[in-house]
């Protein structure tokens, strides 16, 4: 094939080595654009815990909407079943996002670990740096109840700690029931999927509430919630606070 | 060059399609949502942005969006074409001098009702004014019909929040009105669902409520609608495991079976 002498490169070659390049670009493209859309903010922690307790109560399953909403923002989520109260306290100590799900009232929140229950305390919780947690969620019967302690109890405990904002109820919640996993699952399902979606925490727990009551027919207790802390902090974009 | 151009040329296409096309698949009925919301809030200015893989009530195909900024979140029946549930910021709302009085409240949840569109003819059964903390205080005020002698809560409901601080409305929820196709009159009396409860629940009961409705089988709207009675029980904590001297349970009856179709804990 007849070619043409273009600096030091023949034509053939100069069209071979162009080729390649844009190949080679249109991969790089290819795996730019693949990674920017499937990037995950490694190393950002956020867990969630559930419980099968002894008495057959339960909120299995409650802390996998979370993972999976966070994660789809982010973050590197987890849910985990059935951990101690002191592994739970070293973990929020540590997280960007937090949620548990467990019997409760306002003082305590009950871990079990598959043996024997321990006690997450407001306490334990007031004692941690929570400076770099946007949001704390403490699903459980009276976990945000001042009729005893007024505005001191475990909810209000994480944001006196630094946290973002916190979200706890002041009456009774169900755990678990016989549809899906019930009302915890429920309840996390709608409410991480706001929190996804970009809402602030004020505006996920009012989506939660209606979405509950529109799946189930009932409050069962969730409409008594309350946040504390920053009503507009949200976990989007993913980072600590 | 040129095939050098093509090839290049050809890729970044085929990048951009791809890109766009799972967009591009769902932007056609996501216009008639956002148009529905545009109507539903009286803004065609809202800029809204679907959530993706949101969840659906079972039995249910809706779509939900927010707004660009996140302050505010609609969900939308596909089939009705209606919104069911809206979430909306009271940020850049004027704070009030005075306290929003109960009736005032009322006015602006009745007035948010009728532009709704949402039927009339409905009884308000609840009202309240609850304390969210950092979310506010808020008036509740909840609108359903009641069926047959026993006044069962039929399907048709609404609720509506409104913002003490502002008066403007924070929430709708809409169950949107279907025939009722079970029979509103319960074969099993509220005493005899109370017995069947109170067995199941094993404890000694010290408290007890209970509340008629119509719902779906599983919470789910593609099956039949069931007629149920839910009793929740108190009783004593003896096995001592919760962090409280009281046991609770919930107990979702058949009320013409008998049947316990959900216990809840």
């Amino acid at each position: 094939m007849p070619s043409r002498t273009v600096g030091s490169f023949s034509l053939v070659k100069n069209n071979d080595y162009r080729q390649r390049v844009g190949l080679l670009t249109l991969l790089v493209v290819l795996t730019l654009t693949f990674t920017v859309t499937t990037s995950t903010h490694a190393g950002i922690p956020a867990n969630n815990y559930h419980y099968a307790y002894a008495d057959g109560g339960h909120t299995r399953d409650a802390g996998n909407p979370a993972d999976t909403r966070q994660d789809s923002v982010g973050y590197s989520a987890n849910a985990r079943l059935n951990w101690s109260a002191s592994s739970v306290g070293t973990s929020m100590d540590n997280d960007a996002v937090w949620s548990m799900y467990a019997h409760a009232n306002w003082e305590v929140m009950v871990a079990y670990n598959g043996s024997a229950n321990s006690n997450l305390t407001k306490q334990m919780v007031k004692g941690y740096n929570l400076s770099q947690l946007k949001i704390a969620v403490f699903y459980g019967c009276d976990t945000a109840n001042g009729a005893f302690v007024g505005a001191d109890h475990i909810t209000a405990a994480a944001v006196t700690a630094g946290a973002g904002a916190s979200i706890g109820f002041y009456d009774k919640v169900f755990l678990n029931g016989g549809f899906t996993t019930g009302p915890a699952h429920t309840w996390s399902k709608y409410f991480w999927e706001s929190m996804a979606g970009g809402n602030t925490i004020n505006t996920a727990a009012v989506f939660a509430r209606d979405r509950f009551f529109q799946e189930r027919g009932a409050y069962e207790g969730v409409d008594k919630y309350s946040t504390w802390g920053n009503g507009g902090q949200k976990i989007t974009p993913a980072g600590f606070k | 060059m040129k095939r050098i151009l093509i090839t290049v040329v050809g890729g970044l296409l085929l990048v951009v399609l791809w890109q766009a096309g799972s967009a591009l698949s769902a932007s056609q009925p996501a216009s008639n949502a956002i148009a529905t919301i545009h109507a539903f809030t009286g803004r065609s200015d809202l800029v809204l942005k679907e959530v993706p893989s949101s969840e659906s009530l079972p039995g249910v195909r809706e779509q939900t969006f927010t707004t660009a900024n996140g302050d505010s979140i609609f969900v939308v029946d596909d089939q009705h074409q209606e919104v069911t549930t809206a979430v909306m910021s009271v940020d850049g709302v004027q704070r009030r001098t005075t306290a929003l009085t109960r009736d005032e409240a009322l006015i602006a949840a009745q007035n948010f009702q009728h532009r709704a569109r949402a039927t009339e003819g409905l009884s308000l059964l609840a009202e309240r004014l609850d304390d969210h903390g950092a979310a506010g205080t808020m008036y509740r005020f909840e609108w359903g019909e009641r069926l047959g002698t026993q006044r069962a809560l039929g399907l048709d409901r609404i609720a509506i929040s409104v913002d003490s601080a502002t008066g403007a409305v924070v929430s709708y929820l809409r169950v949107l009105p279907q025939g009722t196709t079970v029979n509103s009159e319960p074969t099993i009396s509220a005493a005899m669902a109370k017995e069947i409860a109170a067995k199941a629940f094993g404890v000694p009961v010290v408290k007890d409520s209970i509340e008629l409705d119509v719902w779906w089988q599983n919470n789910d709207r593609s099956q039949p609608q069931v007629l149920r009675w839910t009793v929740i029980l108190e009783g004593e904590n003896a096995k001592g495991t919760l962090p409280s001297n009281v046991s609770r349970g919930a107990f979702i009856i058949d009320a013409h079976t008998g049947l316990i179709l959900e216990t809840l804990r």
